[in-house]
């Protein structure tokens, strides 16, 4: 088969041709319908284009907007947990989303104190999910997991604050350290919110190298819980006491 | 017949939501396609309503068309049609009833050609459909080799393949007719 050589055909495509010719139909009727339906369409091309763009610029910017300030102020003003990855506790794989964001939160160029309310939202967040997975989770290693979790997170806090607090101090910033000192109180109590729970945990938990992870996670608790009161209270208590402290616990 | 730069103009119109311009290329092309359509539904309501169809579609995708030096508008706009046929095509039922076939005759432009060439459109209507197709897009409606295979989504040489296989069972029916002077 030569499928370039139609010669053979040439008659029959010459018939072809020739016989080709209109039909008539109401071509106006259609047309008429055609455009009407159109028109009357909610939105047509270049308005849904307009709206789409539109649309896709303000959720780019509520976006941003939002993430910048809607959590600033719902984190710092009004002292509530991340909006963020609601309902992410450790363990889930939103978690992650949560823990990037707040370290990206905690590099703004914002001042020690905001950063410092900033922590301990942070904490009081660990907190509240440590309650959740002690009370839900199935598995022992999730537990463990959001203690350990939650402890970094009340450590970093306590420590970082306290270093502010004695910066404020040396420059004498009294009004700074006495907010400095607030927030370790609320930090404190939180320790001791965590050190319960924990407590808890480790009773109940079976398998000894998870029962020994948890038992160090205490002690760096209470370490961190008593390195809050100390820096509150302005205590005389030197570092022998605390540390005689932490061995009868 | 409107320069292709023309229809392009239009068409860009068209794209930012001009439906006057949609409209002259409805005017330019509405004839060309419902002929396609009528010759090989052989009823003029069907037709119609495929008609309506096809540029409806064409009016939806109209943001997908990307104009191109190598194909003409036309190109695009049967594909449309020929894709809206091959759809209509699979609902209908293997025997048709009588009053869903239109006698050409009735509303062919030229009767009197219609007449003379009526053995050929009989022989074309007992073709299968992508046969019918192609011989209308090549032959009829002139389009190219390249521009048919677009139609169609199918290669060259499957076109090429597929107008022999296409002429050679037209010859065959015409010749059972006792058209033999082909």
């Amino acid at each position: 088969m030569n499928l370039f050589n139609l010669k053979k055909y040439d008659k029959l495509i010459d018939l072809l041709k020739r016989s080709q010719q209109d039909f008539g139909f109401d071509q106006n009727k259609i047309k008429f319908s055609l455009i009407n339906q159109i028109n009357s369409s909610h939105l047509n091309i270049k308005q849904k284009k307009r709206f789409t763009e539109i649309v896709q610029a303000r959720n780019i910017f509520a976006h941003r907007l939002t993430y910048v300030f809607a959590s600033l102020i719902l984190f710092v003003a009004l002292g509530s947990t991340f909006a963020f990855a609601d309902g992410a506790v450790p363990g889930d794989k939103l978690f992650v989303i949560d823990q990037l964001q707040e370290k990206v939160m905690l590099n703004l160029p914002l001042p020690q104190e905001t950063k410092a309310q900033i922590r301990t939202n942070i904490v009081a967040e660990r907190a509240k999910e440590l309650n959740k997975i002690s009370n839900t989770a199935d598995q022992d290693e999730v537990k463990v997991e959001a203690i350990e979790t939650s402890e970094k997170s009340l450590t970093t806090a306590i420590e970082q604050i306290s270093q502010n607090r004695e910066q404020f101090k040396q420059r004498g910033n009294a009004k700074a350290v006495k907010n400095m000192d607030n927030i370790l109180d609320r930090l404190e109590q939180l320790a001791e919110e965590q050190e319960n729970k924990a407590g808890r945990i480790h009773e109940n938990l079976k398998d000894k190298k998870l029962r020994d992870k948890v038992e160090l996670k205490l002690h760096d608790i209470r370490k961190a819980r008593l390195k809050a009161h100390r820096e509150t209270n302005n205590d005389a208590q030197d570092q022998n006491e605390i540390n005689i402290e932490l061995n009868v616990n | 017949m409107a320069e292709e730069s023309q229809i392009q103009a239009w068409v860009a119109q068209a794209q930012d939501g001009d439906s006057e311009a949609f409209g002259a290329i409805y005017d330019l092309y509405a004839a060309k396609i419902f002929n396609f359509l009528v010759g090989k539904l052989r009823h003029k309501q069907t037709a119609e309503d495929l008609l309506h169809t096809v540029f409806l579609k064409a009016w939806e995708n109209l943001s997908k068309y990307e104009p191109r030096s190598s194909a003409k508008f036309s190109t695009w706009l049967f594909q449309i049609a020929n894709f809206t046929l091959i759809d209509h095509w699979r609902t209908r039922k293997e025997t048709i009833e009588i009053e869903k076939i239109d006698n050409l005759l009735a509303f062919a432009q030229n009767q009197k050609l219609y007449e003379d060439y009526e053995f050929l459109w009989i022989g074309l209507s007992e073709l299968p459909l992508e046969y019918q197709t192609v011989l209308d897009l090549r032959f009829k409606q002139d389009f190219s080799v390249v521009e048919t295979a677009k139609i169609m989504n199918k290669s060259q040489v499957g076109i090429r393949v597929l107008q022999h296989r296409a002429l050679k069972m037209l010859k065959n029916k015409l010749r059972k007719h006792g058209i033999t002077q082909i």
